[in-house]
């Protein structure tokens, strides 16, 4: 037995550990970048503070689509200004909560609604 | 045991002497003459049909309707033995309380007494419709068997119960002419009188007393009872049909002397897919959705207003059903998604149901009874109804319905879909209960009922009137457990006045 041979046999291990590691890097580029990904589908934004909250993006800015026909006047500075104020760096859930119990609700398509999510989804759809 | 007479038989001109005369063999008519038994009274029960449906005796329902779509007249009841409890589906609630009380915001409103003056009568009622024990919603028996109800959280929509009337072969409710047949035959002194149809009130002369009735048969022939005491129990309907056309002595018919009988006559609409309720977990008990049996007693769940809630928010009675599992389309998807997702929950086996509804009406005294110049086979004018129902009771319904989704998104259980915005779209889907209603409404003062807190007709002291006709407020419970309830304080009353 060689020693070139004996370098061959000891590289395939090395070889195949960091092929496994490389592929299994790709794999989990890929399951980190495909969100990244998809998140990146929507222009960065003055308002992403607000609409970081929001984690089905896809299905807000569809229902944010029935928000805007039905709303008379969107404007979203104001909007974001009336949310911010609002949410006032709390979680959304709690928000929504207050909402809730205060009896913010609105309708849009019939879909009874906390309002700060109707307008977070409102925002979504109107800068994208 | 006594079988039915025949009126049929009787012969033309005899007069029937009487202590009690029940004009109706209905759930109402069933109920006081078995009430009455043991009081040694002489009592008739006068029974339009026979004991099987009979086509020219249910055709003596006919009648004409302005306003909005309704159950045709001659086929919303039933005429012969047994009444409309011959098609009736068993569904069973008591009233609520406040639907007894005078509700500032709600013309019209409240009944002479309040509930406590019936409650002492419901079991007794209970066992006349064969509902079981009385459970509703004392719901432990329900929620020990088949788990818990859908988490609403504190807010004015609560789930409640219905029970049903016993169901034969899975099916049928108790018939009240086949069921209690038996029972009429046995009590001694009542005669049950088949094919007897009463086409007048014959007042005395002075207008301040009933002196007789008028009895036809289909074939022509023609009696008179001379009662004590005269009960009518003819249904929502009839009732007032038989008030308004015994006019011979007064000339806007018996006990109409401030234009009331016919007036405020109500159902409960019943929409169907009014929304669409998403649980996101997808799983309700079984009761919500069917009939289910435990403690030996049937029952169903339905999502109702509270007390306070109604009070606070001026809305009506209501009781939701949830129905079948419908799909959402791509937009009820997203709305689904969004929120789960901002309230932090899974939603990935959600199911959405669709919600049916029975609703209560506002009383209206333009919806209404009226005679035509039309005539029936015994010569009876015929009936128009005019029937209403107001954009604000569907606006109420549907502030129920907004306070179920708001509580199901605070308890983060699921989200609603309110499925009806206009009055059209609500009329679409309207479908009714065949709860006839408030035609002969309960008052203390006769300006604003035809019958006092006694059931008696205002100004005649032996004329009386049971059934559902005397609901001045109507909530949305099923009435026939209730008017069975009321019946049987009538009879109480009644006894008294031979004591």
């Amino acid at each position: 037995m060689s020693e070139s041979w004996k370098d061959a046999v000891s590289r395939r291990p090395l070889l195949a550990a960091l092929g496994a590691i490389l592929g299994l890097g790709v794999i989990g580029g890929v399951a980190y970048e495909v969100p990244a990904l998809v998140r990146r589908r929507f222009a960065p934004s003055a308002y992403d503070d607000l609409l970081a909250g929001l984690g089905e993006r896809d299905a807000a800015n569809r229902l944010g689509v029935a928000v805007l026909e039905e709303a008379e006047v969107f404007e979203p500075a104001r909007v974001a200004r009336q949310l911010r104020h609002r949410i006032d760096h709390r979680p959304l859930q709690a928000v929504l909560a207050s909402d809730l119990e205060e009896g913010r609700i609105v309708e849009t398509e019939g879909w009874v609604l906390p309002e700060t999510l109707a307008l977070l989804c409102g925002l979504s759809a109107k800068i994208n | 045991m006594n079988a039915f007479s025949d009126a049929r038989a009787v012969p033309a001109g005899t007069v029937i002497d009487t202590d009690v005369a029940i004009i109706g063999g209905g759930a109402a008519g069933i109920t006081l003459a078995l009430a009455l038994a043991g009081k040694s009274l002489r009592v008739l029960m006068l029974e339009s049909g026979g004991s099987t449906l009979e086509g020219k005796t249910q055709a003596l329902y006919s009648g004409t309707q302005t306003g909005i779509p309704y159950l045709a007249l001659e086929s919303s009841r039933l005429r012969y033995l047994g009444g409309s409890t011959n098609h009736w589906g068993g569904w069973t609630r008591p009233l609520d309380v406040s639907d007894f009380e005078t509700r500032p915001w709600l013309a019209h409103s409240g009944w002479p007494f309040p509930r406590l003056e019936i409650e002492r009568y419901f079991p007794r009622a209970q066992a006349f419709v064969e509902c079981g024990k009385f459970i509703y919603d004392d719901q432990k028996p329900w929620t020990d068997a088949f788990g818990a109800p859908i988490d609403l959280g504190e807010g004015g929509v609560y789930t409640s119960y219905f029970q049903f009337s016993k169901m034969r072969g899975s099916i049928l409710p108790t018939h009240f002419g086949q069921r209690y047949g038996a029972d009429l035959k046995r009590v001694p002194h009542l005669t049950v009188m088949l094919h007897a149809n009463v086409t007048n009130l014959g007042l005395a002369a002075d207008a301040a007393s009933l002196d007789h009735l008028d009895v036809a048969t289909l074939g022509g022939r023609k009696f008179k009872v001379k009662p004590k005491y005269t009960v009518l129990a003819t249904g929502g309907i009839e009732n007032a049909r038989l008030l308004l056309a015994s006019n011979d002595v007064m000339p806007h018919g018996v006990g109409n002397g401030h234009d009331l009988v016919g007036r405020f006559f109500a159902d409960h609409p019943i929409p169907r897919q009014t929304a669409t309720m998403v649980i996101f977990d997808g799983k309700i008990a079984d009761y919500y959705q069917n009939t289910q049996e435990a403690a030996g007693a049937y029952f169903r769940a339905t999502l109702s207003p509270t007390e306070k809630f109604k009070s606070e928010r001026m809305v009506l009675g209501s009781l939701t059903t949830v129905e079948d599992i419908v799909p959402l389309d791509e937009l009820g998807q997203a709305a689904v998604a969004a929120t789960a997702s901002a309230l932090g929950v899974d939603a990935s086996n959600a199911k959405a149901f669709s919600l049916g509804c029975g609703m209560e009406m506002a009383p209206d005294p333009s919806r209404r009874l009226t005679l035509t110049d039309e005539r029936d086979a015994l010569g009876m004018p015929r009936l128009k109804l005019n029937m209403t129902i107001s954009d604000s009771d569907f606006a109420r319904y549907r502030d129920t319905l907004k306070e179920l989704g708001r509580q199901l998104l605070a308890t983060r259980t699921g989200m609603i879909r309110l499925d009806r915005a206009t009055r059209q779209s609500w009329l679409k889907v309207m479908d009714w209960g065949n709860h006839h209603m408030g035609t002969t409404r309960m008052s203390t003062d006769p300006r604003n009922g035809v019958v006092d807190a006694n059931s008696q007709v205002h100004g005649i002291p032996n004329l009386f009137v049971a059934g559902s006709s005397v609901f001045p407020t109507y909530g949305a419970s099923n009435p026939t457990m209730n008017l069975v309830a009321l019946t049987l304080r009538l009879a109480n009353h009644l006894k008294g006045l031979f004591q």
